[in-house]
């Protein structure tokens, strides 16, 4: 034997072994499958019948066993037995009902720590088995102190066990219960050998000297080879020991020695075939199985000795010390096991000084109630022993031989063919197994993971057992209360749980660097969002806004962004419904609280599109929710359109599949409210995509060619609203927005994506001052870039030209001082014709004192022009169709007239100061823009002078003026004034002769031009009533007009010498009469 | 409107001849009109589901069809599309023909076809009771390419001869199982009847049972079926967990408690009696939630618009007994609570396994009292599923 064994030991060096023990002492649950596995493994080696499945080999075994049992029971009938048998059997239906009444896991960990128990146990009891031999008559308890100090042990395993039985769970969902299976095969075998000792107790001192010899033998191996094999040979001789034990109750003491013999073959067998597995395995255990040896050997001489063995588990985990002191206490005592797990409890509670980790204690206490239970069954267990423990042992025999009837069918040719030798260590084996099963309490937690002939058989206890005494009764609903309690300790600490709110904001607390009052506030937001809906949108914008009074302004917006951002931005496609009232809370937030949160909101939202647009791996679902938010928050214009369109431009440069999709929804989400917010922009971009697409390579694609139709209509305003329901919704919303909330920053955002994108550089470009002048530091390096500077240039020239002046700050520059006045002055600048203008000013729907801006903002504009632009004249005359207009451009023109005077007399009245201001006229800056001054006389003697020609002012409206005292700004408004005049009327009163019309330009002498008076005659007769006004326009044409050198062209000319002459003529008519 | 295209290869389609369907994975490969695809596209498909993939090119291709789909598949746009294809527009004459059982169904899929026939000068028209019988006419004369409407109002408008069908090429019946329960079965006879022999029948529903399949084999000659195997509502995909709220008052708590912790788009909560569902529906709107709630009490159309209501988003919790567990496919749910564990066992996979169909994510939770446990280990059994404790950082 020990030659044997030997080369086993020496093949594995002890730093390895270390190093495997420490593994297991971190509690590596995978191992210990593949522990379990070999060990399986090299069983089927044994049985020589590795094709077999587990369970058909368990099945072998039990059958086996039964074989044996059946025949001990002939032998062995006595009372006693079958009082035993009953007691066993109502421990089984306990053990059923807990099984049943127990969740997946918990059957999984405690079969695990069964397992590992058991595992302890073998090697253990095996060890001790010498020692306690020759105490065995005195100490006929001290198994269950042992029991209990492995249950001790069995802490710390399982603690390890249970998290990395987590991970387990999670990654294998089958291989659970496969290994699971595993484990019972073990757990059984392990607790069949505690039985088996309990046995040796029993047997007679005949058996006695053989079993010491062997176990002698083993220790001393132990002590002179490596441990691993000593403890795999352990194992075998546990099973070896209850092998004679049986075969002592078969047959006669006399047979050991043969028995013996066989074993050790079985054992080189084993060992040879799967040494190494089968050492891997049980090294694992080794090391507690070490320290149990000693704790033995101390044990049988002073339980103080313990304490070597906590001081070394301590090591491991330090917290199982008190408890096992404890548990070894009440054994010694003899106490129940109740008390005992109270004051395990206890003592849980003072360890916390070890702290090594809560979770960890949460785990202890849990399994030292576990652990209570357990031993206390186990208690119960060994007292039945102590009376007779054979009865116990047999309990099971009983349906066994039932279940055997059936199960005899499904056992396999293999068995047969094994030879005697290997008969005898299955019978080991096989006994393990069942009487594991049978007798022990907590194999039974794991019905869950039993096969189904496990399960039968478990129905079949079921019916023979009806019979149940008071005390088994008690033991069963302890251990039913018992067990709910445990479920209540994972909740609260493992980490896989779900965590109550408190203990998880202090776990929070604890692994992260996240506050109190952020995880409270990210929970607020929550809530309220999560509630989100069209009915409840301003109760919970109102809420979300009261959270910026009691936290930090930042925290809020960071945290508000941060989850808005991660529910929309989801794999699936989400309700539009459920965009628009987000981006609706988004705009409400923004204008109650500033640009900040917008800014902040925009900067987040427009990141993480770049994020996505660059990772063209991601789910584009997550990317196009982002747009819709987008898009829904430019609807509710928290942004203007500027960001839209440089999105669309980055887009479309990179025309793809996606990017198609993306386009489009941006296109017919916010197509027609682009369009009307910046026509120019929406032209560049449909010139971008023609551009794109005649170059052409996705012309085949039939969805970009959809998306450039759409872009088509979008230009032609064809687009279709296609989802009523939820412009519906926008309209309502906008509503919301509207009245609802101040309007402190109703203004979109003027940010483009260059803002957003060089916000490291440039600064955050929400904050005045901060972004504006990074861009033009940005702008000028470009431009002085030395080489590129011709093309720069000319570059930034034709972006100019292109572009659409931006109208609000044209406004602004030319002192547009009210929301009034730009209105209209943009509505008259960007008209496309007069017409235009008209319906536009019209759309304003302008109060009557409002309208008189109206006139004042033409007279601006048409003053400030470089040269005479007709355009205003034109409107100017449609605008006098209305009386009120034509007053006001009545007064307009005196207090023109008046200025001129004042100018020069005595620097203006408070009235003209306004008027002057207004008209841009600064009297004090004269000499400094003279040319500007002029320039503003002509184009408005030309623009009166046209009104007047068009009759819409009439001419007596000039009666304010001295044409004798007139200073020179007033001289020359006239002379312009009137040159335009009879320009403009004689052009009317031309009459062409037949074919002159069109051929004056070419033959202008030949033909003479001939004019009709009665244009002249009306427009005159306007001001007949005043004859001094007559008499001024007499002399001023005869003096001044006449030889004016305005008068350009000869056919201009011939106009004003026709008018000069008729109007002459009137005016000597009328004063006549 | 998307639909999860890995999730749709899982579908089985059971009945033999749609195995030989060809599957065609976008609607270009379909060879539709021009016109059409712009349509589709502006409507918002970008490629077609499970059932139109399959379904549409057999209707275009003239044979009488049998196609069997849950709700939220996008039937109706299967038939749809495949009729406009086949309609000739510049005939001014009825060419197809839709019955549906109800009139809200009659008018959805007039607009649905108006939508997808937008780029093709098709009229339509809503051919329902309940209106006024000349504005029918007058439409009917102008000529209409497709009336979609219920059989009573259409059968009377063949009989008074204001709706032409000699032309008619395809009769299509949505929602058939409906139709032929409700009693529409005579007059969907005599519409038959009326139209030409060579018309082509379609058939669609979300249920198919026997009765209904035996009374379209009267309607159709040798129809290619597309059934989707009626139970395959799966668990797969979806994330169970358990939270043991030890007491049934503390359930509750435990609801408000997610709410504050996740984000939840959508989410249906089940009960398991009336009082409950109303109990917890007022608890909830004291909370500030928008709340639907729905029961076997309450009218086949209030539940519609209940349904309407929470399809749309204009509510986002629907509180519910079992009663309607089956009829609720919204897309996106992403929670399923079980606020009580369901008495059948078979409802459980009613309740939680719409939420992850068609290879939708859900995740499902229910909640637990120190009684459930049992229940919860049942189920587990029954589907050989894991239930886990919820995780602390559960994420939808």
């Amino acid at each position: 034997m020990s030659n044997e064994e030997e080369p086993h030991g020496i093949r594995l060096p002890t730093s390895l072994l270390d190093q495997i023990q420490q593994k297991e002492d971190k509690g590596d649950y995978k191992e210990d499958n593949s522990r379990f596995t070999k060990f399986d493994s090299s069983n089927k080696k044994r049985k020589q019948g590795p094709v077999v499945s587990r369970k058909e080999k368990r099945q072998q075994e039990r059958e086996l066993k039964k074989q044996k049992r059946s025949k001990k029971q002939q032998k062995a009938k006595d009372v006693a037995l079958s009082k035993r048998d009953v007691d066993s059997k109502t421990k089984k239906s306990n053990s059923k009902k807990s099984k049943k009444s127990d969740k997946k896991k918990e059957d999984k960990d405690t079969g695990k720590h069964d397992v590992s128990q058991g595992l302890n146990e073998d090697a253990y009891d095996s060890n001790e088995d010498p020692m306690e031999e020759l105490r065995r008559i005195k100490q006929l308890k001290s198994k269950t102190k042992k029991g209990s100090s492995d249950s001790g042990i069995r802490i710390v395993k399982e603690d390890d066990l249970k998290d990395d039985s987590f991970d387990e769970d999670d990654s294998f969902g089958e291989g659970e219960f496969y290994s699971d299976n595993n484990e019972i095969v073990d757990e059984d075998e392990n607790l069949g050998d505690e039985v088996d000792d309990n046995l040796d107790y029993d047997d007679d001192d005949e058996e006695d000297p053989m079993e010491q010899l062997r176990k002698l033998k083993a220790n001393s191996k132990k002590k002179n080879v490596v441990q691993e094999i000593r403890i795999v040979r352990e194992d075998d001789l546990a099973d070896d020991s209850f092998d004679s034990d049986e075969l002592n109750e078969e047959e006669d003491v006399s047979e050991d020695p043969m028995e013996q013999l066989r074993k050790l073959k079985e054992r080189s067998k084993s060992k040879n075939v799967s040494a190494s597995d089968v050492r891997i395995v049980k090294e694992d255990d080794m090391e507690e199985d070490d320290s149990f040896d000693e704790d033995d050997f101390g044990q049988s001489e002073e339980l103080e000795e313990e304490e070597e063995e906590e001081e070394e588990e301590e090591e491991e985990e330090v917290i199982q010390e008190p408890k096992e002191a404890k548990s070894i206490k009440p054994v010694k005592e003899k106490k129940e096991k109740k008390p005992k797990k109270d004051s395990a409890h206890d003592i849980l509670i003072s360890s916390g000084q070890l702290e090594l980790m809560k979770r960890d204690e949460d785990d202890m206490a849990y399994y030292a109630k576990k652990l209570g239970l357990k031993n206390g069954k186990k208690a119960k267990l060994s007292k039945q022993g102590d009376d007779d423990m054979i009865g116990g042992l047999l309990d099971g025999l009983d349906f066994l031989n039932d279940s055997y009837e059936e199960e005899k069918n499904d056992s396999s040719e293999e068995e047969e063919e094994e030879e005697e030798e290997e008969v005898s260590s299955h019978e080991q084996d096989v006994e393990d197994v069942k009487e594991g099963e049978d007798n022990s309490g907590y194999v039974s937690f794991d019905e869950g993971d039993f096969d189904e002939d496990e399960l039968r058989e478990l129905r079949e206890m079921e019916e023979l057992e009806n019979s149940s005494n008071d005390e088994q009764d008690d033991g069963e609903t302890h251990m039913v209360s018992a067990k709910e309690n445990p479920y209540m300790a994972p909740e609260t600490s493992t980490s896989g749980g779900y965590i109550p709110p408190a203990l998880r904001r202090k776990m929070a607390l604890e692994s992260n660097d996240v506050s109190e009052e952020t995880l409270d506030l990210q929970r607020s937001i929550k809530r309220q969002l999560n509630k989100l809906s069209e009915a409840n949108i301003t109760s919970i914008v109102n809420e979300v806004n009261q959270l910026y009074l009691h936290n930090p302004r930042q925290l809020v917006t960071e945290n508000l962004t941060t989850i808005i951002m991660d529910s929309i931005q989801q794999q699936g496609r989400l309700l539009d419904t459920f965009v628009y009232l987000h981006a609706c809370l988004v705009v409400a937030i923004h204008r109650l609280q500033g640009v900040e949160f917008g800014a902040y909101f925009i900067q987040t939202l427009i990141e993480k599109v770049d994020t996505h647009l660059k990772d063209l791996s991601g789910n584009n679902k997550e990317i196009s929710n982002l747009i819709s938010l987008l898009s829904s928050v430019y609807t509710f214009q928290l942004i203007s359109s500027r960001l839209l369109y440089d999105l669309i431009k980055e887009l479309i440069n990179d025309l793809n599949e996606s990017n198609a999709e993306l386009l489009l929804r941006l296109i017919q989400n916010s197509g027609n409210q682009m369009r009307s917010d910046d026509p120019q922009s929406l032209k560049e971009i449909i010139l971008l995509v023609n551009k794109k697409s005649s170059s052409g390579s996705f012309q085949s694609n039939p969805r970009t060619q959809f998306l450039i139709e759409t872009i088509t209509s979008l230009k032609n305003n064809k687009l279709k609203v296609h989802n009523e329901g939820s412009q519906q919704l926008i309209i309502r919303m906008k509503r919301v927005l509207g009245s609802s909330l101040n309007s402190k920053n109703n203004d979109p955002l003027q940010v483009s994506l260059e803002d957003i994108r060089n916000v490291e550089e440039r600064g955050k470009w929400w904050l005045v001052g901060s972004a504006w002048k990074g861009y033009d530091n940005e702008n000028n390096p470009v431009s002085l870039n030395g080489d590129g500077l011709d093309f720069d240039t000319q570059v930034l020239n034709d972006i100019l030209d292109n572009a659409e002046p931006n109208w609000v700050e044209l406004a602004r520059s030319q002192r547009m001082n009210t929301d009034i006045r730009r209105a209209i002055f943009i509505s008259i600048m960007s008209a496309n014709d007069y017409i235009d203008a008209m319906t536009k000013l019209d759309k304003l729907a302008l109060k009557r004192s409002q309208e008189r801006e109206i006139p004042r903002i033409i007279l601006h504009c048409t003053g400030i022009e470089p040269i005479w632009n007709p355009y205003y004249g034109v409107l100017a005359s449609k605008l006098c169709d209305s009386h009120s207009y034509r007053k006001t451009f009545q007064f307009m023109l005196w207090d023109l007239l008046k200025e001129f005077e004042g100018a020069d007399r005595n620097g203006g009245s408070d009235d003209e100061e306004e008027v002057e201001d207004f008209l841009g006229f600064d009297s004090n800056s004269d000499d400094i823009d003279d040319e500007t001054k002029l320039k503003k006389i002509l184009n408005l003697g030309r623009f009166f002078g046209y009104l007047l020609a068009e009759g819409c002012l009439p001419l007596n409206i000039l009666r304010t003026v001295n044409f004798l005292t007139a200073n020179g700004d007033t001289l020359l408004f006239s002379e312009i004034l009137f040159i335009t005049f009879l320009d403009n009327i004689a052009k009317k009163s031309q009459i062409n002769s037949v074919g002159a019309g069109t051929k004056t330009s070419i033959k202008p002498k030949m033909f003479d031009v001939k004019f009709e008076p009665n244009v002249m005659i009306e427009r005159v007769g306007k001001a007949q009533e005043q004859p001094v006004l007559l008499k001024g326009i007499e002399y001023f044409l005869s003096t001044k007009v006449k030889k004016s050198a305005f008068i350009t062209g000869r056919r201009q000319r011939d106009r004003i010498e026709w008018g000069i002459s008729t109007m002459s003529e009137l005016i000597d008519n009328l004063l006549k009469n | 409107m998307d639909f999860d295209k890995e999730a749709d290869k899982k579908i089985k389609f059971t009945s033999t001849s749609s195995k030989n369907v060809k599957i065609h994975s976008t609607f270009e490969s379909m060879g539709l009109k021009p016109a059409l695809l712009k349509g589709i596209y502006g409507y918002g498909f970008e490629s077609p589901s499970a059932i139109q993939s399959r379904a549409i090119v057999q209707i275009v291709s003239g044979r009488d069809t049998i196609a069997q789909a849950q709700s939220g598949t996008g039937k109706t746009a299967t038939f749809s599309i495949g009729m406009l294809q086949v309609i000739d527009s510049k005939s001014k004459d009825c060419q197809a023909i839709i019955l549906s059982p109800t009139r809200e169904l009659a008018t959805q899929i007039q607009t649905v076809v108006r939508h997808l026939g937008s780029n093709m000068n098709i009229q339509t028209h809503a051919c329902i009771g309940g209106t006024h019988v000349g504005e029918d006419v007058k439409k009917l004369q102008q000529g209409q390419h497709v009336v979609s409407g219920t059989p009573g109002r259409v059968l009377d408008m063949i009989k008074r001869r204001n709706l032409g069908v000699r032309q008619v090429k395809i009769l299509i019946l949505d929602e058939a199982d409906e139709l032929l329960c409700k009693g529409f079965k005579e007059q969907i006879y005599d519409i038959y009847r009326a139209l030409p022999s060579s018309t082509q029948c379609v058939v669609v529903s979300a249920t198919l049972p026997k009765q209904v399949l035996e009374m379209t084999s009267k309607f159709t000659s040798d129809p290619i079926r597309i059934l989707v195997r009626q139970d395959d509502i799966t668990l797969e995909g979806i994330k169970q967990y358990y939270v043991n709220c030890e007491r049934e008052q503390w359930k509750f708590d435990t609801l408000c408690d997610l709410y504050d912790n996740m984000t939840i788009t959508q989410a249906v909560i089940f009960c398991n009696t009336k009082q409950k569902v109303d109990w917890l529906a007022t608890q909830m709107r004291k909370a500030n939630f928008t709340v639907a709630s729905m029961h076997g009490d309450m009218k086949q159309d209030e539940r519609d618009s209940v349904m309407n209501d929470f399809r749309s988003g204009a509510s986002r919790v629907l509180i519910s007994t079992d009663v309607w567990a089956r009829g609720i496919d919204v897309q996106q749910v992403s929670l399923v609570v079980n606020y009580d564990l369901p008495n059948d066992k078979e409802n459980y996979v009613h309740r939680i396994g719409r939420s992850g169909r068609f290879g939708r994510k859900g995740v499902a939770i229910n909640f637990t009292t120190k009684e459930d446990f049992q229940v919860i280990k049942d189920l587990e059994k029954h589907y050989s599923i894991r239930i886990r404790e919820m995780p602390a950082d559960l994420q939808m």
